[in-house]
């Protein structure tokens, strides 16, 4: 039993996420060591998170009420819209209002405190519960004293910026599974108490009386077990011969049965113990391993819905002239709507008004694009510009974003499951086992006509594939538990298998390769002088193009300096010119520019009275370590990368990805899901790795869609698995411990026919006793389990940790 | 040879079933407290303290004095 208490503490320790520790800084509240990404820092303490602080800080403090009344409730005002608020709220009852919010922000132990004290900050909050897993609060309020867009207005004042999604999102776990396993491991103990004096103690056999009632009652412990904790194997058999499948539960199924037959006659007709307490344990063990391959990270939601990626509510313009907001499935064709900075346009639309928008949801494209009036623009797309107004076109559930999705889902049903190393050799064992176990009873009838029956029940109970059927979760489970230390979390332990027959990985580029944020501006020419920086530094600031603002950043270390300006000429497309302090500068591309020298990336160039003095280049940083990585990985499979950029840095990517790969650059997300089609029909097994909902479509087609996730992990595509960022180096080790796990598999699954060998030459010689099983069963299922543990854990110290 | 003075004679005769009835009893009794455990088990279940193994443990640290007013009013 040790060991399951040593599991059971270990997922403990996993189910909590590990911040990577990349500093030795410890937050001055919590003492947990600092990550990057949320870290604040205040005077001369530095704390992991807002929360942190706040609680500090409330702590040193003696005030501590809050003026809601300050907050800014601008983007949540749409939340105290009835028909909005009734697909939010919980529960309500005049004033009173309970509400679930998912606040991904919460990571530490402050975090809590913190979210739980709300009601000493706020009259109005009464009560508020935070469930640490879900990354969820419970929170009830009177309304009449706290809106709810003001609730939501203190939760980000505080740094819990909260998410809303109108379809509930609370996942429940296996609650059924755990029961049978507590039923089942109730009555294995007590049977086994029950059973021992049985194998040690003579004196049992003195007093008929008792042993009679201690059979008995082990027959009674057995019966819930098998009707209740065992019945999933019955049917999931049934199933599985209805359908002509030989699965790994047919031979369990039997297995069960006739233990409980057998043993039940041998007690009913005096001649026996039975062996009820490997039948209880058996199924105990089985559930076990059932229970440990079902773990899920329970914070990620890998099922996205798009509706998950717009917004809930739009104002829409009413008849008044007002903007009123009404819920976003409410839009109809001829609605006129308002968005502000950094809203998501949630159904296909006109624009209204010349636009700067982020295309990036929908492209990839991570350049700005420029809009003018009357132009269609798809559902998905972020606002730059302060103001935007848009005409709706069509209902939200008709946009480009939703019929994609819609298509995803319809394709993704004829995706069959894939075949893991017990069903492949489930279809041999049934036959075999029943072959083993009608020959030896032929024997018997020959020698000992009395004891065939008895041999037959032997055979087909010692083979019962216990340890057999425990290899696979076991293994596949303590991986994914080691990759999620790793930063690297799996949907399922059906995704390992699928990891592990890879051959052919796909890149996204924005995001995937190369990091979001991060242009790398460079200078090419003449060394500049500070009043040149100076003026370029303004005519940037003057004007909207996208890459002027690295371009500013660049060049903002130069002091503003006031400048006698002349003309500035725009001209469309290809650049400007700007008379400053009497020189006259021509600034755009290199026909514009009349440069000879030409960059092989994006680039800007710079002229000064005719002369050129260089160029600028712009380059997003790659990852650390990516070349190393690429470099390693085009040894053994074949590489594609999918961009939505052009085609600017396409001999950079060649030299990083080899002469094999493929590059495909200005990819539409029907373009990268065509591709990743035409590649599955090819019988390749593909891995594709994205980050932005344009991905999405090939993420979900690809055999193992793997979504990079920089700082809000909360917040990524649907896919089979979320690999953080500064993780991606480890890509290539993931990958090989996925193949490595199906050799320790296959290791594991020998060393259980080596048990089962041992058991049925007993049960074959016919002196198959209650004692040997009870033995064989645990000890066999333990060594299994053993055995894949310490193989993970030796495989992931040699690849990872050194 | 033998030992006998080191072999303590049994002290009760266990052919004799009426001196092992109380065995019937205790274990119709321990079966009856284990069955309340696996009961609290199930409804510990029913009840979701698996949803959440964190924030209980953080929760029991802080201070209660307002908190249990909300409650009641809850």
């Amino acid at each position: 039993m040790i060991f399951i208490i040593v599991i059971a503490a270990k997922a403990r320790n996993i189910c909590k996420v590990t911040q990577p520790e990349k500093k030795t800084l410890d937050c001055s509240h919590c003492h947990q060591p600092v990550s990057h990404p949320l870290a604040h820092t205040k005077g001369d303490n530095t704390y992991c998170c807002f929360g942190c602080m706040v609680v500090d800080n409330l702590l040193q403090s003696s005030s501590n009420e809050l003026d809601i009344s300050i907050l800014n409730t601008d983007p949540y005002t749409y939340l105290d819209t009835p028909k909005i608020k009734e697909q939010l709220l919980d529960f309500k009852e005049n004033d009173f209002e309970k509400i679930t919010l998912s606040l991904p922000q919460i990571h530490c132990s402050s975090c809590i405190y913190l979210l739980e004290n709300l009601s000493d900050v706020s009259a109005g909050i009464l009560n508020v519960t935070v469930n640490f897993g879900l990354k969820q609060a419970n929170l009830s309020y009177r309304s009449e004293q706290i809106k709810l867009s003001q609730l939501a207005a203190l939760l980000t004042h505080i740094g819990y910026a909260p998410e809303f999604n109108p379809a509930k999102t609370q996942r429940k776990t296996n609650n059924k599974l755990l029961v049978k396993m507590g039923v089942a491991g109730f009555f294995f103990g007590n049977t086994m108490l029950l059973a021992f004096p049985e194998y040690f103690d003579e004196t049992l056999s003195h007093d008929s009386g008792l042993q009679q009632f201690f059979r008995w009652l082990m027959l009674a412990f057995s019966l819930p077990v098998v009707l209740y904790s065992g019945s999933g194997y019955f049917s999931a058999a049934y199933k599985n011969l209805r359908a002509g499948i030989l699965g790994i539960d047919l031979p369990i199924a039997l297995g069960i049965a006739t233990i409980f037959i057998r043993s039940a006659y041998e007690v009913i007709s005096h001649t026996g113990a039975g062996y009820f307490d490997s039948l209880t344990g058996l199924i105990f063990f089985l559930l076990l391993g059932k229970w440990y391959q079902q773990k899920t990270y329970k914070n990620f939601s890998f099922n996205r819905d798009f509706t998950s990626f717009i917004p809930l509510a739009a104002q829409v313009l009413q008849p008044n002239g007002n903007y009123e907001p009404i819920p976003v499935a409410d839009l109809k064709k001829g609605h006129i709507i308002r968005l502000k900075k950094n809203e998501v346009l949630p159904a296909d639309a006109l624009s209204q008004n010349k636009i700067t928008l982020d295309y990036s949801y929908i492209t990839g494209e991570s350049a700005p694009v420029s809009k003018n009036e009357n132009r269609k623009i798809f559902a998905g797309a972020r606002v730059l510009s302060e103001q935007a107004f848009f005409e709706i076109l069509d209902t939200a559930d008709c946009s480009y974003l939703a019929q994609m999705w819609a298509q995803n889902k319809s394709n993704n049903i004829a995706q069959a499951a894939p075949k893991n190393l017990t069903d492949k050799l489930a279809p041999y064992f049934t036959p075999a086992i029943l072959l083993i176990a009608l020959f030896s009873a032929l024997f018997w009838m020959r020698v000992d006509t009395s004891k065939a029956i008895l041999v037959f029940t032997s055979v087909l109970i010692v083979a019962c594939p216990c340890a057999l059927a425990l290899a696979e979760p076991f293994a596949s489970g303590s991986l994914m538990r080691h990759f999620g230390k790793q930063g690297f979390f799996l949907k399922n332990t059906q995704v390992l298998e699928r990891l592990a027959q890879i051959d052919h990985l796909i890149f996204d580029k924005t995001g995937t390769l190369t990091q979001l944020k991060g242009i790398l501006v460079q200078w090419h020419g003449i060394k500049l002088s500070s009043s040149e920086k100076n003026v370029l530094s303004q005519v940037a600031q003057k004007t909207n193009h996208p890459l002027s603002e690295p371009l500013q950043r660049h060049l903002k270390s130069t002091a503003n300096h006031p400048i006698k300006w002349g003309a500035i000429t725009q001209h469309e497309g290809v650049g400007l010119t700007a008379i400053a302090n009497a020189d006259t500068y021509a600034i755009g591309t290199a026909l514009f520019v009349k440069a000879t020298e030409k960059a092989n990336t994006t680039a800007i160039y710079v002229s000064k009275n005719g002369d050129v003095l260089g160029y600028f280049t712009f380059n997003q940083q790659t990852r650390l370590h990516t070349k190393a990585v690429l470099q390693k990985l085009q040894k053994k499979y074949s590489l594609s990368l999918l961009s939505g950029d052009n085609d600017s840095e396409r001999s950079r990517f060649r030299a990083i990805m080899g002469d094999k790969a493929t590059l495909l650059f200005n990819q539409s997300p029907y373009q990268k899901l065509a591709y990743v089609k035409t590649h599955k029909r090819q019988q390749q097994n593909l891995l594709m790795i994205g980050d932005g909902l344009n991905d999405a479509g090939a993420l979900q087609q690809s055999d193992v869609g793997i979504s990079i996730c920089e700082k809000n992990i909360n917040f990524f595509p649907p896919s089979d698995a979320l690999l953080q960022a500064h993780q991606f180096q480890y890509l290539p080790q993931f990958l090989k411990l996925s193949q490595k796990n199906k050799l320790g598999i296959k290791w594991a699954m020998a060393i259980s026919l080596l048990y089962n060998v041992a058991g049925l030459s007993f049960a074959v010689a016919g002196v198959l006793s209650p004692l040997v099983c009870a033995i064989l069963m645990p000890v066999s299922s333990i060594s299994v389990v053993l055995f894949t543990g310490l193989w993970n854990q030796l495989q992931v110290r040699k690849l990872i940790r050194n | 040879m033998s030992f006998p003075a080191l072999i303590p004679p049994a002290t009760f005769d266990l052919s004799n079933s009426k001196k092992m009835s109380a065995i019937y009893l205790l274990i119709g009794v321990s079966f009856i407290v284990a069955l309340a455990f696996l009961i609290a088990f199930i409804w510990s279940i029913k009840n979701g303290q698996y949803e959440d193994d964190y924030s209980p443990g953080i929760r029991m640290l802080k201070d209660s004095k307002k908190n249990s007013q909300t409650n009641t009013k809850v």
